[in-house]
C-alpha cells in the first residue's frame, strides 16, 4: 500500500523531531524523503511482495590515528543508499541502490522480489513475522559535544599530547592513540505504515604504550582501559581519557618488569569490568542469540550450547548471576529506539539467577520460540546488508550488596586481578573460551602482592558462570564496548556493549609464553 | 552494472580535476571500486537471505605539502565527488603535519600476467546462487544431514590515478562456495570451500559431497586427551598458520623491537633460517594460479616475491617511508600468499604418522604472544584420531595454545596438491607438523 504525506507525518511531535534532525539527515530533503520510500513499497507492492520495508541509511566514520610524535592517518568514510526487503511467497528477497531517488529504489524493489522467487524454490517453510504495531517516531542519541563539530586538528592536538605524555614515561619507546566518531542516521517505513528516523552517534577512544628491554629484546604493550560508547566527545571526559595517560605508560613499564605467571591451574580470578564485558559478549551475548543457537550460522560461526529445549532448565550460571538484553542502555552501543524491524526496543532476562530463560529475537524468529512478539534485535550495519538478528547490549547485574574492588580482593586468598581487554577466543558452540587481559595482579591473602604478566585465563562458560561467587556493586557497574562485532555472511559489523561489575569466578591460569605455546 | 575500465578511469580523471581546481599543487591519489554482488545463505536444509547490491566506493587522498586526508563515499555523481574533493581537503589542511609523508606516486606499466576476472561471473543471478544451494541441500538430505552454507558472487571494476600521472585500471571477479553439514542429532560436523575467479572452478556437488562425508564421518567423536600431537593440517587449517606469519612479516615493526622478527640487540632476523626447509612462501599476482591485480593500493607495482626461501627470510613487507629510512626497497602491499606445494600425496604423508590428529580448519585463532608468534584457536568440522598411518575414527575438538614459528619449523611434509584457501590470490597445500601443542578439549561439535 503506498504511503500517504499524511501517514509520514501523522504525529505532529514526529514531524517537530523531523525537523530538528533535518542536520543529520544530510543529503535528504523532505520530498524525497517521502517519494522514495513511497516509490520502494509500491513497487514491492506491485511486484508481489506481501510485506516490504525500506531503510534509508547514512554512515559517517571518521578516524585520526597518531602514532609516537606524529598524525598516522585522518579518515572520514560516509555511505549512504537505500535498501529494500521483501517478502514474496513466503522468501526474503534484498536489494540495494546508492543512489537514493524514486526510479532507483523502485528497480531494488523488483530486484528484490525477483530474488525472493528464486528463494522460495528452495524454502521448507514461509517466513511468519510476529505482529509489531507500525510505529511513527524519531529517536537520536542524548549528545553533549558533537564529535563531528570538533576539528580534526584539535582532535590530532589531544592525541599527540597523549601520546607525548606517555613517551616522556621512562621505559616506554612506542605510543599510539586514536579517535573513531561514528553516526549512523536510518530512516526506516514498511509496508505496515511504520515510518521511523534514528540518528546514532557513537565515540571510540583508545590507546597503547609499549616498552622494551633492550638487553632481553623482551617487549609488551599496554592499553588503556577505556571503552567506546554512545555519546560525544563526552564520552572521553567520562572515563578520564587524558588523565589517565602517565598511569598507563607507567604501568606498562611495569608489566615488562613483571615476573611472568608461574603459578598455574584453577584459581580465582577477580574479573574487572574492563575485562569481564568481553567474556559476556562470548560467553553469554553470542549463545544466546536464537538463530545461532538454531543452525543459521553453522556454517559461519557456528551454533550454541544453549538450544531451545534448556530453556528454562539449563542453570547457566550460579545464583548470583543475572544476565539480561537491553536495548535502552545509557552509553550502550546497541542502544536505539527501534530496531531494523521497526520493533521498539526493550530489556528482558536471558539469564535469572542462574537460569537460561531468554533468548535474542527478530520478528521472523519469535514464533520458532513460541513467543508473540520480537524482543527487537534486527540490525544491517548499512544500506547494502540485509537485516538479520544481532546482538542487543547484554550485561550482568550487579550484586546486591555495594562490593567493591577491594572488597573482592579482600575475600580471596589465592587468585589474579584481571583488567583490560587482551587476546580472546571461544569455539563454535561457545563452550571453551580463552582470554588475556592488560594488567595482572596477583592476590595472595586477601592482599595484591605484585603485577604479574603472559597470564590468559581459559574456562567453559557454563562452568565459569556456575563459579561466580562474588559480585561487585551497583558503583562498581561499567560498560565494555565491541564497536565491530561480526557475524553473518557476508560479514557484518554491530556495535554492542556489556554492563557489568567486578566480579570473581574460578578458571584455569596459563602462561601465554610458555614454550612453543601456552 | 558496475562501471567498465574507461568510465571508472573517467571517475578518477574528474575526481583529481576537482582537486586541481581547489589546489593545482595538492597531491593527489584518487581510487574507485565498482561492483556488482550477489549473495545466498543457506542453512537447515532451506534458503535463508539472499542480497544484490550495485554499489562503488570512491576514495580520495590529498596531500597539501605534509598535511594529508583520505576520505570516501559511494556517491559517483558529479556533484558527488566535488563534495568529496571539498571534504578531503577540508580534513587534510587542518590534519598537522605528518613527517613521514611520502610523494604520491607517478605513472607505472601493471607486469602483464593473468587475468584476474571470468566473464562468466557477470552472468550469475540469484537463479544460479538458489540452484547452488539446492544441489548442496539434496546431498544433504539424502545423507539424512543438516546443511548450511554460503554462495556469493563478485564482479567489478578498479581504477587508480594520482596528479603524478599514475593512471591503472583492472577487472576483477570471484565466486566462493562454502558449506557446513552437520548430523541430525548434532554430533558430527563438516565443512568445505572453494574460490575462483569463475564459476566453472566451482562444483557445488563436489564440495557438498566432501561436507557431507566429513559430517558423516564424523558423527560421535571419541574422547581424545589434550597433548602436543603429530597433526596433518588440511589446507584450510594451514593456511591460518600462513595467515598469522604473513601478519609478523613486517620490517618496520621488526626493526623497532616488537616482533617475532626483531633480532635481540637491534635489527631484523632477515636473512635467518627460522623455519623448516620446505617453507617457502611467496606472492605471485601475476601468476594464473594466484592471479591478481599486478599494482598495489597506493601505485607500487608487483613483482613475484619471495618472503621465506627453504626456511630462510627473504623480504619483508616495506612501505615506502620506512623502505627510504632504511635504505631499502618498498615491497609494495601484496594481496595474496602462497606456500610452495611439496612432493608427497595427502595418503603418503598420513602413513607417516605413527599418531596424530588430522585437522579439518581452525576457528577463532588470535594472538596471545606476538613476539613468539604463538596464537590460540579451536579445531571444528572434522577432526580425526590418526593411528598406525590410517584415519581410526572422529575425535573432540580441541582448543590450541602454539607458536606458529614454531609449528613452521617442525613442518616435515607438504602436500603436492595446494589448492586456494579463501581467496583465489591464496594457495596451501596440506601440512603434517609435530609437536603441535592441543592443549585443551572443546566440547563443541
Amino acid at each position: 500500500m503506498p504511503i500517504t504525506r499524511r501517514d509520514l507525518f501523522k504525529a505532529s511531535a514526529a514531524a517537530v523531531a523531523v525537523s530538528q534532525l533535518a542536520e543529520a539527515r544530510g543529503l535528504l530533503v523532505e520530498a524525497l524523503l517521502q517519494s522514495v520510500c513511497a516509490a520502494a513499497l509500491d513497487a514491492a507492492k506491485q511486484a508481489g511482495a506481501s510485506y516490504a520495508d525500506v531503510r534509508i541509511h547514512r554512515r559517517r566514520n571518521e578516524s585520526v590515528h597518531v602514532r609516537d610524535d606524529h598524525v598516522e592517518s585522518v579518515g572520514d568514510v560516509e555511505t549512504y543508499g537505500a535498501g529494500v526487503r521483501v517478502l514474496v511467497d513466503g522468501a526474503w528477497g534484498f536489494s540495494a541502490s546508492s543512489r537514493v531517488q524514486p526510479k532507483d529504489v523502485r528497480a531494488a524493489a523488483k530486484t528484490a522480489c525477483d530474488i525472493a522467487r528464486a528463494n522460495a524454490k528452495v524454502l521448507a517453510s514461509k517466513v511468519v513475522l510476529a505482529p509489531n504495531p507500525a510505529h511513527v517516531d524519531v529517536w537520536q542519541t542524548p549528545l553533549e559535544k558533537d564529535p563531528f563539530k570538533i576539528p580534526v586538528a584539535d582532535k590530532a592536538e589531544l592525541l599527540l599530547d597523549l601520546t607525548g605524555e606517555l613517551l616522556g614515561v621512562p621505559g616506554v619507546k612506542f605510543a599510539s592513540a586514536s579517535l573513531e566518531s561514528r553516526l549512523e542516521w536510518k530512516l526506516f517505513a514498511n509496508s505496515e505504515g511504520a515510518l521511523i528516523e534514528q540518528s546514532i552517534t557513537r565515540m571510540g577512544p583508545s590507546y597503547a604504550a609499549t616498552a622494551i628491554d633492550e638487553k632481553t629484546g623482551e617487549f609488551q604493550s599496554r592499553a588503556w582501559e577505556g571503552q567506546a560508547r554512545q555519546g560525544g566527545f563526552e564520552v572521553l571526559e567520562q572515563q578520564n581519557f587524558r588523565g589517565d595517560a602517565r598511569r598507563v605508560g607507567e604501568e606498562c613499564v611495569q608489566k615488562l618488569k613483571s615476573p611472568s605467571v608461574g603459578e598455574l591451574g584453577r584459581k580465582h580470578v577477580i574479573l574487572h569490568p574492563s575485562n569481564l564485558w568481553l567474556t559476556i559478549h562470548e560467553s553469554v551475548g553470542h549463545p544466546t542469540e536464537l538463530d545461532r543457537a538454531l543452525g543459521y550460522e553453522a556454517n559461519m560461526a557456528g551454533t550454541s550450547f544453549a538450544t531451545p529445549d534448556k530453556l528454562g532448565k539449563l542453570k547457566y550460571g550460579s545464583d548470583l548471576v543475572t544476565l539480561y538484553a537491553d536495548k535502552t542502555t545509557p552509553g550502550g552501543l546497541a542502544t536505539v529506539g527501534y530496531d531494523d524491524d521497526g520493533v521498539r526496543t526493550g530489556r528482558w532476562n536471558l539469564v535469572e539467577k542462574g537460569l537460561f530463560v531468554g533468548y535474542q529475537t527478530t520478528r521472523d524468529q519469535a514464533a520458532w520460540v513460541n513467543e508473540p512478539a520480537s524482543r527487537g534485535c534486527s540490525y544491517a550495519q548499512d544500506h547494502r546488508s540485509v537485516p538479520f538478528q544481532r546482538m542487543p547490549n547484554v550485561s550482568l547485574s550487579p550484586g546486591a550488596k555495594d562490593l567493591k574492588v577491594k572488597d573482592l580482593i579482600a575475600a580471596t586468598d589465592d587468585g589474579i586481578y584481571v583488567t583490560g581487554q587482551g587476546s580472546w577466543s571461544i569455539d563454535h558452540q561457545r563452550y571453551n573460551f580463552q582470554f588475556t587481559g592488560q594488567m595482572f595482579h596477583e592476590v595472595k591473602k586477601g592482599k595484591v602482592t605484585r603485577t604479574l604478566k603472559d597470564v590468559g585465563y581459559q574456562q567453559n562458560s557454563i562452568d565459569f558462570w556456575n563459579s561466580c561467587d562474588l559480585l561487585g556493586g551497583a558503583s562498581e557497574w561499567a560498560i565494555g564496548s565491541a564497536f565491530d562485532d561480526g557475524k553473518g555472511q557476508p560479514m557484518q559489523s554491530n556495535p554492542v556493549s556489556h554492563g557489568c561489575p567486578v566480579a570473581r569466578f574460578k578458571a584455569n591460569i596459563l602462561n601465554t609464553k610458555s614454550k612453543g605455546g601456552a | 552494472m558496475p562501471l567498465d575500465p574507461k568510465a571508472a578511469a573517467g571517475t578518477v580523471s574528474a575526481l583529481l580535476r576537482e582537486v586541481q581546481k581547489l589546489d593545482q599543487k595538492a597531491e593527489a591519489r584518487a581510487s574507485v571500486f565498482s561492483a556488482r554482488a550477489g549473495n545466498t545463505r543457506f542453512a537447515r536444509n532451506e534458503v535463508t537471505t539472499s542480497a544484490e547490491t550495485d554499489e562503488a566506493e570512491v576514495s580520495l587522498f590529498v596531500q597539501l605539502g605534509r598535511r594529508s586526508a583520505v576520505a570516501t563515499t559511494n556517491q559517483l555523481e558529479p556533484e558527488a565527488l566535488r563534495a568529496l574533493a571539498a571534504r578531503t581537503f577540508a580534513l587534510a589542511r587542518i590534519a598537522p603535519e605528518d613527517p613521514e609523508a611520502m610523494p604520491v606516486l607517478g605513472p607505472v606499466t601493471p607486469l602483464p600476467g593473468a587475468a584476474s576476472f571470468d566473464a562468466a561471473a557477470v552472468k550469475l543471478d540469484a537463479a544460479a546462487r538458489a540452484e547452488m544451494a539446492r544441489v548442496s541441500i539434496a546431498a544433504a538430505k539424502k545423507r539424512d544431514l543438516v546443511i548450511a552454507g554460503f554462495a556469493e558472487h563478485v564482479n567489478g571494476t578498479q581504477a587508480l590515478a594520482t596528479t603524478a600521472g599514475l593512471n591503472v585500471q583492472n577487472t576483477v571477479s570471484v565466486v566462493g562456495l562454502s558449506m557446513t553439514a552437520r548430523t541430525a542429532d548434532g554430533s558430527g560436523s563438516g565443512w568445505s570451500s572453494g574460490s575462483a575467479r569463475g564459476p566453472s572452478a566451482i562444483d557445488a556437488a563436489k564440495l557438498a559431497e566432501v561436507a557431507c562425508e566429513k559430517a558423516a564421518l564424523s558423527k560421535a567423536p571419541k574422547k581424545l586427551e589434550p597433548g602436543r600431537y603429530t597433526v596433518l593440517l588440511e589446507p584450510a587449517a594451514a593456511a591460518t598458520m600462513l595467515r598469522w606469519l604473513v601478519e609478523a612479516l613486517d620490517a618496520r615493526s621488526a626493526d623497532e623491537g616488537r616482533s617475532f622478527f626483531s633480532k635481540k640487540g637491534g635489527g631484523s632476523r632477515l636473512g635467518e633460517k627460522l623455519f623448516n626447509e620446505r617453507i617457502t612462501l611467496s606472492s605471485n599476482p601475476a601468476a594464473t594460479e594466484t592471479a591478481g591485480w599486478t599494482v598495489d593500493p597506493e601505485g607500487l607495482a608487483l613483482p613475484p616475491i619471495t618472503w621465506v626461501e627453504n626456511g630462510v627470510v627473504k623480504a619483508l613487507q616495506r612501505s615506502r617511508f620506512w623502505a627510504q629510512k632504511t635504505g631499502a626497497k618498498p615491497t609494495g602491499e601484496y594481496g595474496g600468499y602462497s606456500l610452495k606445494a611439496g612432493s608427497e600425496t595427502f595418503d603418503a604423508m598420513l602413513s607417516g604418522i605413527e599418531r596424530g590428529v588430522l585437522i579439518t580448519r581452525f576457528w577463532y585463532t588470535n594472538s596471545v604472544d606476538p613476539q613468539t608468534m604463538t596464537i590460540t584457536g579451536l579445531t571444528r568440522d572434522g577432526t580425526f584420531l590418526i593411528e598406525k598411518g590410517q584415519l581410526v575414527g572422529a575425535v573432540n575438538n580441541f582448543r590450541f595454545n602454539q607458536s606458529v614459528a614454531q609449528a613452521l619449523a617442525n613442518c616435515d611434509a607438504l602436500s603436492v596438491d595446494a589448492p586456494t584457501v579463501g581467496s583465489p590470490e591464496n594457495r596451501c597445500p596440506a601440512m603434517r607438523t609435530h609437536e603441535f601443542n592441543l592443549a585443551t578439549v572443546s566440547e563443541a561439535v
